[in-house]
């Protein structure tokens, strides 16, 4: 008789086993990336390509030469051009980088077989999903069938203009950053409903209620914890929002002091993260999609590219949100000096590496938690986030009021008399206390719906 | 609403009265990702709130009763293994043990013996698979791959004693198909030491997760009555306080030789389910180990002719399956057939109970319910 010879491996995949993976992970790509920058920096290739630009830009603008707007044209074209090709390439390369990361909590080894260690698995994909026919059902409403994937991916290709790549490497450097990026957030939405709607099926037009009842929550205790970063940075542009982190001072604002926004916004940050997580209908709020109550939810009726199209964009979300929460927590591209190694680590690095340890986070989230019902999922929101969230915001501006008299004391009679800050925060105190007695008068009726016995 | 038209549909859904504007039907199934097979269930919803519940079986129905009346008995018995596909030891174990007593014959001790082992693996194997398909029911992926890992080396071992993963055919009349070697006694022994960390890591991976507390307390309760009335058995009775376990009550093979207890819970809520399933398997677990480690000499089957005439009569005798109670009743007329053989079981009864616990929940609790009960439908629709 045949004994199978095949070792099992018993190695307990516990909490601290992945974090120390994660760790040693980020150690060796930190290693891989010093090995890369000690050698070939990247800083000479960025500033090549910045002096060609500026050879280029001699040619425009002066007496009968071309015009200046012709040369930004064509530069907002590159940029963008290059803003695309990043995107798709992080579209489908997160795909990848997931499935490895989960298939190593789950004790299996991942894609293997396309291309060394399966590198070239997304390509494959994309390639089967082009060939694949795209179905209309029956009674679906083909317009809107057709438009929703669109609606869903163009939102998120235009938050990518704002990501801070590195220094002096953001696209387009816009005075409303957050604001546009929040504004964007609320698009998306309008194409999962669409698809939810135009797909005649009960369980995609069930996905579509739960996803426009949860994203249009969630986006309260975000919006409160975007703007107590705007508070202490005193601009919503990301440059200045960077800049605030990193020198302290904005031409607005700002603390007078640097220091990461995720040591004063420490609340802040989860709200926010928790929030961008629920955004992007990642584990465990993936009811939109809830694979084993709605079949595929929203996407149920979606084959070939149309079906892409929803996992890019989902991918390309997740990516924007990571890099929001690294511009407005971990510094955006800033970085230590690190002397000890001789060198400076380039800023696009560490932009990478912060994105990535987010993007780790959020897929380990997916390795180990089950998914929240429907009533929980709203009222983690309504009952824990947005009144947390409110307060985080009100402390926040007393802080701010307090650090700004502290930086400028001849300024107090102004701030207190005619004060943003002031008003903001007594609105903001004027909401809690509603929100309190709200809460104390209504605590029968907020129980939740089944109470935990065991 | 008449009862003919539930059963037809239009090109774009199930052609249903709505009682009101507010409801609609949703058709759960046949194909639905978490229907534990071919389960065809009609929710009245109201939002997300289910108000009626409407089951529907009867897409894998194969007649094995009516195909085994025109086999001899021994063809009978791998049919068996096609009902429970997840517990097929349980269910040749079913169908022997009637047609023994019907014809007295005194099994060899070892070939009682193995088959507890055998059994015991196989539940095991079981509820491995309902530890990782409920977290798939719940949204969670990894509690799958770490049940599959454990249940694959035990689908494994099984294999080495019969030869076969899912169809064993491994207990036949008067003991069972092969002893075990001391190879496969290794193998056993090693999948031991290496599923007792891997145990307590399943534990650790689910049992403290916020969520899924959230997700199961409190969810599907029943009352050990209402269970009663439907005929429910097995875990889910067990896990409203009720200690019915036949292996106790009316001991078969060998299993008043060994020491295990019986598991239960007293909340009676998916949690509890699933409670007990866990604590079966560490129990499993405990008899496997004596198994090996007391296994008795002696020959492994009383040969018996290919053919064979019980005498005439009728018996009816049950087992405790990793489902519930599994009834057979057989009748023999004296002649190479039989002339009658009728299973009761687990799964069919256990799920008459759904609809009473379904009203009212919301749509993730009724896939955290189904998940929770556990159903073969190769054995509901025999």
């Amino acid at each position: 008789m045949k004994i199978l010879n095949w070792r099992v491996r018993n190695v307990p995949v516990g909490k601290i086993t992945v974090l120390l993976f994660g760790i040693a992970f980020f150690l060796f790509i930190a290693w891989q990336a010093w090995a890369f920058t000690d050698y070939w920096s990247f800083e000479p290739v960025f500033d090549s390509i910045r002096n060609a630009f500026l050879d280029l830009r001699k040619n425009f603008g002066g007496p009968g030469q071309m015009p200046m707007g012709l040369y930004n044209t064509i530069i907002l074209t590159l940029k963008l051009l290059g803003v695309l090709v990043v995107l798709l390439l992080v579209g489908a390369y997160s795909t990848y980088v997931e499935r490895k990361i989960l298939a190593f909590m789950q004790d299996r080894l991942g894609p293997t077989r396309v291309g060394p260690r399966g590198i070239l698995q997304p390509i494959a994909d994309g390639l089967k999903l082009l060939q694949k026919e795209c179905i209309v059902p029956l009674g679906a409403d083909a317009n809107f069938h057709y438009l929703a994937p669109v609606i869903c991916f163009i939102p998120a290709l235009m938050g990518a203009v704002l990501i801070p790549f590195g220094k002096g490497m953001i696209p387009v450097d816009l005075n409303v950053g957050i604001l546009y990026f929040f504004a964007l957030g609320a698009f998306g939405e309008l194409g999962i409903f669409l698809a939810a709607w135009g797909s005649n099926n009960k369980y995609s037009a069930i996905a579509g209620f739960r996803a426009v009842a949860q994203l249009v929550s969630y986006e309260i205790p975000m919006a409160f914890a975007i703007m107590s970063v705007v508070l202490l940075s005193g601009s919503l542009k990301i440059s200045d929002i960077i800049n605030a982190q990193v020198d302290g001072l904005t031409a607005h604002g700002g603390l007078g002091f640097p220091i990461w926004f995720i040591v004063p916004q420490f609340l802040g940050f989860l709200i926010f993260f928790l929030s961008a997580v629920a955004e992007t209908n990642r584990t465990p709020f993936d009811l939109a999609e809830a694979e084993s109550e709605l079949v595929s939810g929203f996407h149920t009726e979606y084959t070939g590219l149309r079906w892409a199209f929803f996992f890019l964009a989902e991918y390309v979300n997740i990516f924007i949100g990571a890099a929001i929460i690294a511009t407005m927590y971990l510094g955006g591209y800033a970085g230590p000096e690190l002397p000890f190694l001789g060198i400076t680590l380039s800023s696009v690095f560490w932009f990478c590496f912060k994105v990535f340890l987010i993007f780790f986070i959020i897929v380990w989230l997916r390795g180990t938690l089950p998914r929240l019902r429907v009533d929980q999922l709203m009222m983690t929101c309504w009952k824990r986030l947005i009144p947390i969230s409110m307060a985080n915001f009100l402390l926040t501006g007393i802080f701010v009021f307090a650090n700004t008299v502290r930086l400028t004391p001849q300024l107090w009679t102004v701030h207190l008399e005619n004060s943003a800050y002031t008003s903001i925060a007594a609105l903001v105190g004027i909401l809690v206390l509603m929100f309190g007695l709200a809460w104390y008068f209504a605590r029968d009726l907020m129980k939740p719906l089944k109470e935990r016995e065991t | 609403m008449s009862e003919a038209k539930d059963f037809l549909t239009t090109k774009t859904g199930t052609l249903l009265e709505q009682e009101s504007e507010d409801r609609f039907w949703l058709n759960m199934g046949p194909q639905h990702p978490s229907t534990h097979g071919v389960f065809r269930i009609l929710l009245e919803t109201e939002g997300e709130v289910v108000k009626n519940v409407k089951p529907i079986i009867g897409y894998l129905h194969r007649g094995v009763e009516k195909i085994s009346e025109n086999r001899e008995w021994m063809g009978a018995l791998p049919l068996t293994d096609r009902m429970d596909y997840l517990g097929a030891m349980s269910n040749n174990m079913a169908l022997t043990l009637p047609v023994e007593k019907l014809m007295e014959i005194d099994v060899p001790r070892r070939a009682q013996w193995l088959r507890v082992l055998a059994l015991e693996t196989n539940r095991l194997a079981s509820h491995l698979l309902f530890y990782g398909t409920l977290g798939l029911d719940l949204g969670a992926l990894t509690p799958f791959f770490f049940a599959f890992r454990q249940r694959e080396i035990a689908q494994y071992l099984l294999e080495l004693l019969s030869g076969q993963r899912i169809t064993f055919n491994y207990i036949r009349y008067g003991g069972v198909r092969g002893d075990i070697t001391p190879q496969i006694e290794r193998e056993f022994r090693n999948f031991i030491s290496g599923f007792k960390p891997a145990f307590k890591e399943m534990w650790d991976l689910v049992e403290g997760n916020e969520i899924f507390r959230s997700r199961v307390i409190g969810v599907g309760k029943s009352d050990s009555d209402l269970l009663i009335r439907y005929g429910v058995t097995g875990p889910i009775l067990r896990a409203t306080g009720v200690k019915r376990d036949l292996r106790k009550d009316i001991p078969y093979a060998a299993y008043d030789e060994f020491d295990f207890n019986v598991v239960t819970h007293d909340k009676g809520d998916t949690y509890s389910r699933w409670i007990c399933r866990y604590h079966e398997m560490g129990e499993s677990l405990k008899i496997i180990e004596q198994c090996l480690d007391g296994m008795p000499d002696g020959p492994y089957i009383k040969k018996m002719p290919f053919f064979f005439k019980p005498p005439q009569g009728e018996i009816y005798s049950a087992i405790d399956t990793p489902r519930g109670d599994l009834g057979v009743y057989i009748v023999s007329d004296g002649s190479r057939f039989p002339y009658r053989i009728r299973y009761r079981a687990p799964s069919f009864c256990n799920l008459s109970v759904l609809p009473e616990l379904l009203y009212g929940q919301l749509i993730g609790d009724v896939i955290a319910i189904l998940g929770s009960f556990d159903p073969v439908f190769g054995e509901v629709d025999r």
